[in-house]
């Protein structure tokens, strides 16, 4: 690892904004003059920038820049000015060079997508046959021409095959629900829509990918999956499609036409022309054309090698050249297995070629998994006879000689990668020069430092291009974490990518693939330093949790505050014990408080603000659910007060959220209305989907509070369909809120209504959600009759206002059977119908219900307001 | 030696096959080795082994080991191993190489002393191995 990071000088020199843009139009075919005009700027200025633009690419002339600009990463955003265009995910890659011929395939291959006969199908073929180029037409063409969803997965970076499921979910966005298997998780979010999978490059995974698909195509009835694989997929309902290289001319001596109009000496032309714009089939170079064609059997990938020689080769030369390399190549045997040959035999000719610096960065690029930028490139391979500025013009040399592909950049940096049968060669080379272990070590510094340089990222504003970015680099980041548990030197560095993924693992839902690196980490027999192992706890815990497994993860917040206490590290010790707290207040929460209140303790005493406001908010919860809602008031108080100063959004919204429902509990509609329009602005703001949830919950509790029990039942429903898309559930205060608001809504209009009511919540926008809670927040206009009871008591029955009356007058439940002439038992019965339908419960139930009654003017002293028995409310 | 580092001692065997490094080979294999493959009731030696080490990489690329599983008591280390690669190089039981990529499980146990692996016993599904490597389409046919 030394020996390559030791000598790791600047990078070359990056070419600034307007030089790339030179660059680029320059890519386009434009003169320095047209430049000029596109860009605003003088021609002079142009032709300098074009010079600094030569030198910085190491090229000599305009065909030369142009070429280079056009097959090489500039690593800078393209389309920059137009802001960055996020790729969706599972989109189809596309390739900088076009597809010749296979019209027939393509044609067959899209007609078998309507016809139905079996849902699976597999390319198969030798390597470098063009399986997945001719997916990707495919692709592409299905998505142009039909309704049909199409989504691209690529499996050559999953070595295990327990992540295929994780691999395929992500691609196409599917968050997975606790406790759901990724297949279902995939399988649901298709549903019966006419669908395309394509799962690129699946040989190493045959089996298990024929398992996937077989399942997913029973809960699919609309979806078709694409395979390609140099092996078919051994399920009995699929299809194997075996392609064959391109078709090569007949003979040699035939017409210079006819040779031109072969397929294979199509490809062999466009990819010529690409590094020597003038080349043509001639009558001149037609036999040779035809010959090397021939001899590499057709072999797209053959060719491509072959064709990328001609700058510095005849044809002539090259037919030469090749047949002496392949002329040792035997015979006979399975078609396979000469297709093989033929393939390695032109690696090791294309290879033999590179100049020593080019040879030495193309076995290092072997060591990415899925592909690389040129940072990443020049980070990683410098090292002996590679210096960091080579990098760029090695690359550029690699690409040339199509041994490197360049991926088209949709927005975001360009992106590098080897064909999987070439990344095979490639690595055989990095082996056998014993650099193999060296890479691997610098390859998983470098992927480390992308994890924890996300991990501060991806609570702020550029979190959707961050997750992207890793999203692109979770072959790399797996391959490092393997490494991690492979070599002791490692663990430290796999370790904390692991722990700094914890969070886009639960943002996407993929618990299982988590939950499996922080196992394998934690059951590892090397010792990890004890801080890392307590962090790994704390992760661990963090995403059983959100799987679901509460017990699991009280046991390894359990073992990270003993580790901790060890390393006497109490503000540590203070958050494994706020986590506790949370994951204990379902069940228990006198001891939830009592966690909660230990954990204050300690990140008070160590002056760590945000844990304080955290363990704060657990007291409060803690004390809320067993009825002490004035310490509860006093705890998000203080809570509110530290997230302000702190200036977290998210916090702060939450909190809103508990003073409102702090407020509501006490009777203060107009301090809930306060506080609850607060949590949700903020909430949307910082796009804090869980806040957004919780505020409307507690919306749902104001508006039964205040008389809207229709509105509340679909503040209900709206809150519901978010849980459910997440496969959430709410905290527990929250939960045992919303089955009392939802209990109070459905005593006052009925089960059948709660149900249509909950229902149409569910189907609400995001503007109607705005719309129902901005009719909440203004205040209930005052009442026209000042005779009449007040709107908000107009639900109660008169006898329950009856009941709500005396209790406001401090009468206890026998005096006031006795005053009624009912028994006890009916009187308390009335009393928790009337709770319900105002919206107060706990211990302090009594105090609020009067507090309501004097605000609704129903108390002792407004007697001439509330006269229930004799003026019956209206029920609306 | 604990179990921990008689465990150490068997990855590093296991890396040093991946990375084809003869020397870190060399330094965990006793010169003493009894190495009991291929359901062999005689054991190899040392040099024998290293040989077969060396012939199976020239046979196949890209060899990569996962160890799943990995339990070790007093001087035994036992492993439950997944091996990926892909058969390139050479004819392997008379089968020519063919770009196909196998993926095999095996049950390893070492006995290590004093650092050095002086007992080696595998047990691997060779047939399973061989049904992967024919499971490439052979004839030149295409069926749709």
């Amino acid at each position: 690892m030394s020996q390559v990071n030791a000598q790791i000088p600047a990078a070359p020199q990056p070419l600034t904004a307007r030089e790339t843009e030179v660059a680029l139009l320059l890519a386009e075919g434009l003169g320095s003059a047209e430049i000029a005009t596109r860009l605003s700027i003088a021609p002079s200025s142009a032709k300098w920038y074009l010079r600094q633009v030569f030198l910085k690419l190491g090229v000599h002339t305009r065909a030369d820049a142009a070429l280079r600009a056009r097959q090489l990463a500039l690593s800078v955003p393209v389309n920059a000015a137009a802001g960055p265009e996020v790729r969706p995910l599972g989109a189809i890659p596309r390739p900088v060079t076009s597809f010749i011929g296979r019209e027939r395939e393509t044609a067959a291959l899209l007609s078998w997508l309507d016809s139905g006969t079996s849902g699976l199908l597999t390319i198969t073929g030798a390597a470098g046959s063009g399986k997945t180029r001719l997916a990707l037409t495919v692709a592409a063409r299905a998505g142009q021409a039909s309704q049909r969803q199409v989504y691209w997965t690529d499996l050559t970076a999953t070595a295990n095959p327990q992540l295929i499921g994780s691999t395929i979910a992500s691609s196409l966005g599917v968050f997975i629900k606790p406790g759901q298997g990724e297949i279902p998780a995939i399988a649901e979010h298709l549903g019966d829509t006419p669908a395309l999978l394509v799962l690129d490059n699946c040989e190493h995974l045959a089996r298990d990918c024929a398992k996937a698909s077989m399942e997913l195509l029973a809960g699919c009835a609309g979806l078709r999956i694409l395979a390609t694989s140099r092996v078919p997929l051994p399920a009995e309902a699929s299809g194997t499609w075996l392609l064959d290289p391109l078709p090569v001319p007949a003979a040699e001596d035939v017409p210079a036409e006819e040779i031109a109009a072969s397929e294979s000496v199509r490809l062999f032309t466009e990819r010529a022309s690409m590094v020597l714009p003038e080349f043509a089939v001639t009558r001149q170079n037609a036999v040779s054309v035809a010959r090397v064609c021939r001899r590499l059997d057709g072999l797209p990938l053959a060719i491509e090698l072959a064709a990328s020689r001609v700058r510095i080769l005849t044809t002539a030369q090259l037919a030469e050249r090749l047949e002496g390399a392949l002329g040792l190549l035997a015979g006979g045997g399975p078609v396979g297995a000469q297709r093989h040959a033929t393939l390695r035999a032109a690696l090791d000719w294309s290879h033999g070629l590179l100049p020593p610096p080019e040879q030495a960065l193309f076995r290092r690029l072997s060591v990415f998994a899925g592909g690389w930028a040129l940072e990443d490139a020049e980070t990683v391979c410098p090292g002996g006879i590679l210096e960091p500025a080579d990098i760029l013009p090695a690359l550029s040399g690699l690409v040339d000689q199509s041994l490197v592909v360049v991926e088209r950049p949709s927005g975001g940096t360009r992106r590098f990668r080897l064909l999987e049968v070439v990344r095979q060669y490639a690595d055989e080379q990095l082996r056998a020069a014993e650099e193999r272990s060296l890479l691997r070590s610098s390859h998983a510094a470098r992927f480390a430092a992308l994890a924890m340089e996300a991990r501060g990222e991806l609570n702020g504003p550029k979190q959707p291009a961050w997750t992207r970015r890793l999203e692109q680099d979770r072959g790399n980041l797996r391959a490092a974490m393997a490494w991690g548990l492979d070599e002791p030197d490692g663990l430290e560095t796999g370790a904390e990518i692991a722990g700094a993924l914890s969070q886009v693992w639960q943002l996407r839902g993929e618990f299982a693939e988590g939950l499996l690196w922080h196992r394998r980490y934690l059951a590892s027999s090397h010792a990890i330093p004890r801080r890392l192992q307590a962090d790994l706890h704390e992760s661990t815990g963090f995403l059983a949790v959100h799987a679901g497994l509460g017990a699991e993860a009280r046991s390894h917040w359990e073992e990270a505050a003993a580790i901790f206490a060890e390393l006497q590290d109490p503000a540590a010790v203070g958050r494994q014990l706020h986590f506790l707290a949370h994951a204990t207040m379902g069940t228990d929460a006198l001891g939830a408080a009592a966690l909660a209140a230990r954990g204050l303790a300690l990140e008070e005493e160590a002056g760590d603000q945000w844990w304080t406001s955290a363990c704060l908010f657990a007291l409060g919860d803690a004390s809320f659910l067993q009825g002490d809602v004035d310490k509860a008031a006093e705890c998000y108080g203080k809570s509110q007060v530290l997230a302000r100063r702190l200036g977290h959004a998210f916090a702060i919204a939450r909190r809103c959220v508990r003073l409102g429902q702090v407020a509501r509990t006490r009777g203060n509609l107009e301090g809930a209305r306060h506080h609850l329009g607060e949590s949700l602005r903020v909430a949307r703001d910082g796009n804090d989907d869980w806040g957004v949830t919780m505020a409307l919950a507690a919306w749902a509790s104001v508006a039964v509070s205040g008389g809207s029990p229709r509105a509340s039942a679909m503040l209900l429903g709206a809150a519901q369909g978010r849980l459910d898309q997440y496969g959430a559930v709410l905290w527990a205060l929250d939960r045992s809120e919303f089955d009392r608001t939802a209990a109070a809504a459905t005593a006052l209009v009925g089960e059948d209504a709660f149900r249509e009511c909950l229902a149409a919540g569910r189907a609400l926008t995001p503007e109607e959600i705005d719309a129902l809670v901005k009719e909440l927040r203004e205040p209930q206009p005052p009442a026209s009759d000042a005779g009449s009871p007040v709107s908000a008591a107009m639900r109660l029955t008169p006898r329950e206002a009856q009941v709500l009356h005396l209790i406001a007058g401090g009468e206890s439940n026998q005096s006031i059977a006795a005053g009624l002439g009912l028994s006890v038992r009916t009187v308390e019965r009335h009393i928790s119908n009337l709770y319900l339908k105002i919206g107060v419960d706990g211990p302090a139930a009594r105090t609020a219900a009067a507090n309501y009654a004097f605000r609704h003017g129903l108390g002792p002293e407004q007697d001439t307001l509330a006269v229930p028995h004799k003026n019956p409310p209206l029920r609306r | 030696m604990t179990t921990d580092q008689n465990k150490e001692v068997v990855r590093r065997f296991f890396r040093a096959f991946e990375d084809q490094d003869e020397a870190g080979l060399i330094s965990v294999l006793s010169p003493n080795l009894q190495a009991y493959v291929h359901g062999n009731t005689e054991p190899v030696d040392r040099g024998t082994m290293l040989q077969a080490i060396k012939g199976w990489n020239a046979m196949f690329s890209g060899t990569s080991f996962t160890l799943e599983d990995q339990v070790a008591e007093g001087d035994l280390v036992a492993c439950r191993v997944t091996m990926h690669a892909v058969h390139s190089g050479g004819e392997f039981e008379g089968i020519a190489p063919a770009g196909a990529p196998i993926t095999s499980e095996s049950l390893t146990l070492e006995r290590v002393v004093d650092g050095l692996i002086v007992e080696r016993r595998v047990a691997t599904n060779w047939e399973d191995i061989k049904q992967q490597l024919t499971a490439v389409p052979s004839q030149a046919h295409t069926a749709g």
